[in-house]
């Protein structure tokens, strides 16, 4: 099982919200927004990789189209 | 003495003359255009030693030969029930490992939809054949009660030559016309009543929302309590016209021996005599077509009969799986396609042993 | 090997993640469930072979027609899928969208079903003949 990646989503999840803790409190609101909005793109990345996996072997072992 | 001679001529002739005996020749004829060679029911009778030319030998019959009879019929027909038994195994255990793996904590809407696919294939899978085995059973009903229309006239006129006559004129009435109610109510009655509560039993497994469990039942103790209550009536009304009409046959052989043995003059006691070893051999021929008849009628039967209840003991067994996997939709399929096969069964059944007990009845009751 | 017990321990610390960073950013806390969930579900069907495979053989062996068997099966991967999108939009609390997958699960389940419709069709009118 791919644990790694849990670990590296989980990772970035917790900086992103500690980045976003500290620029919020910075008043940097802006650039608050930009760190969030990078971590999700990023994150997104790695997540959509694994989805497109689930469907795909969903689609094998079941036989479906 | 030209008289002498021309009648010891004429004697002469006679006796050079041959004729050919044409009783026997009779009966070839009647046996080959009746078809009755062809017959599978003669083949089976004539492997276990009874023979439609020898009625004696009914006395032959024992338990044992009549047990392995059934136990060939049986394992004849095993092999179509144990291939649907482990059919629908393999689709209830599809179904069951399917469902608990598709369903986690709250019951979401697909899992209904799948467990009417899993019913949906469980029907296609079983109607084909249960219809099969239902056109058979009433297939036989309809052959056992034609064979009935040809060999009540023959029991009868035996019983009525053999002095039964009362017995026989009710044996005949009551068991024909019996014999032609079950001809057209196994094409016109029986039949469509089945596929009907067949269609009933698919549609109330597969639609969730109308339960027509009861309905089913319902006309399962309908049929029960109606096949129940003919066969009373039936039964009652022979056996007390057997029985009356006995006792007046016997007072009316009993006056012919004495009228006979007091009033011809010189040989009455002789003609007399002759009378009852007479009567005494013909209702040995009665009570041996009886048997043979009997025996004719059942081996005509089981086949169909034998398959029907393999087929309900295979489909209660499916329906007990169902059950212990929780796949409880597919379980009341099961459970109502049992009750229309326990219906099929009971009205073959029943029509069956009304013709036998009634021609055992004939055969106690007149000897 | 899908080990039960490293599955459970991710899926515990997961959620405890996600409480955290719920506070502060919710979609990467969604994100990060989505992640789990997928990640588990890829390691378990790939153990779901084996089971699947067992009973294609039985069905064969027992002489059940393998469209029938084909037919279960897709229809237990549609009900998978649906469930799983509609379990992650009910998660970002969009009930209307979750509602919208299970509608179309159900419908390609009918689709699916269709054939054996028609075929039953055809059986009870020749059985009512």
């Amino acid at each position: 099982m791919e644990v790694d990646l849990i670990f590296k989503i989980a990772g970035i999840g917790i900086i992103v919200a500690v980045l976003n803790l500290v620029l919020k409190r910075a008043e940097r609101e802006e650039q608050a927004m930009m760190t969030t909005l990078i971590g999700l793109v990023v994150v997104l990345m790695m997540v959509i990789d694994s989805i497109g996996n689930l469907f795909d072997s969903v689609k094998t072992v079941f036989g479906l189209w | 003495m030209k008289k002498i001679f021309v009648s010891l001529l004429c004697i002469l002739c006679f006796l050079f003359t041959p004729f050919s005996v044409s009783a026997e020749e009779t009966a070839d004829r009647l046996y080959e255009a009746s078809g009755a060679g062809n017959l599978s029911a003669g083949e089976i009778l004539e492997e276990n030693g009874i023979s439609f030319s020898d009625p004696e030998s009914v006395l032959s019959l024992s338990p044992s030969m009549l047990w392995d009879m059934i136990w060939d019929t049986i394992s004849g027909k095993l092999t179509g029930p144990l291939t649907l038994f482990v059919t629908l195994f393999a689709v209830i255990v599809l179904a069951a490992v399917s469902l608990s793996l598709g369903d986690t904590i709250k019951k979401s809407g697909t899992t209904a939809v799948f467990t009417m696919i899993c019913t949906l294939v469980c029907v296609t899978i079983i109607s084909g054949t249960i219809s099969e085995v239902l056109s058979n059973a009433a297939n036989s009903l309809a052959d056992g009660a034609r064979f009935m229309t040809g060999f009540v006239p023959v029991f009868a006129g035996v019983a009525a030559a053999g002095g039964y006559i009362t017995s026989a004129t009710g044996y005949n009435v009551l068991v024909l016309s019996a014999a032609d109610t079950a001809i057209q109510a196994a094409d016109r009655i029986f039949m469509p009543m089945l596929s009907m509560c067949m269609c009933i039993a698919i549609v109330d497994a597969v639609c969730n929302a109308v339960s027509l469990d009861g309905l089913l039942n319902g006309i399962k103790k309908l049929v029960t309590w109606g096949l129940g209550l003919i066969m009373t009536i039936f039964t009652g009304l022979l056996s007390i016209q057997s029985v009356v009409g006995s006792s007046a046959d016997t007072l009316t052989s009993k006056t012919a021996k004495y009228v006979i043995s007091n009033c011809v003059p010189v040989v009455g006691g002789a003609v007399s005599d002759a009378y009852s070893t007479v009567k005494g051999s013909l209702s040995l021929l009665k009570n041996g077509i009886g048997g043979v008849g009997i025996a004719a009628l059942a081996i005509m039967v089981l086949p169909s009969l034998v398959s029907l209840i393999m087929y309900k003991l295979s489909v209660s067994a499916v329906s007990i799986v169902a059950e212990i996997f929780g796949t409880s939709g597919i379980c009341k399929l099961f459970k109502n396609i049992n009750s229309v096969l326990s219906a099929a069964l009971g009205v073959v059944v029943c029509f069956d042993l009304m013709f036998i007990i009634s021609t055992a009845m004939v055969m106690a009751v007149c000897s | 090997m899908v080990n039960i017990v490293s599955v459970c321990v991710i899926c515990i610390c997961a959620a405890l993640i996600c409480k955290i960073t719920e506070k502060h950013s919710k979609e990467q806390a969604v994100l990060l469930v989505i992640a789990v969930s997928a990640l588990i579900l890829i390691s378990v069907i790939s153990e779901i072979s084996p089971v699947i495979e067992k009973i294609n053989y039985l069905a064969g062996a027992s002489g059940l027609d393998s469209a029938y068997a084909e037919t279960i099966f897709k229809a237990l991967g549609i009900c998978f899928l649906t469930r799983f999108a509609s379990d992650i939009c009910h998660d970002c609390n969009e009930n209307s969208m979750a509602t919208a997958a299970e509608i179309a699960g159900k419908l390609q389940l009918v689709l699916l079903a269709l054939p054996m419709f028609g075929e039953i069709a055809d059986m009870t009118a020749v059985m009512l003949e």
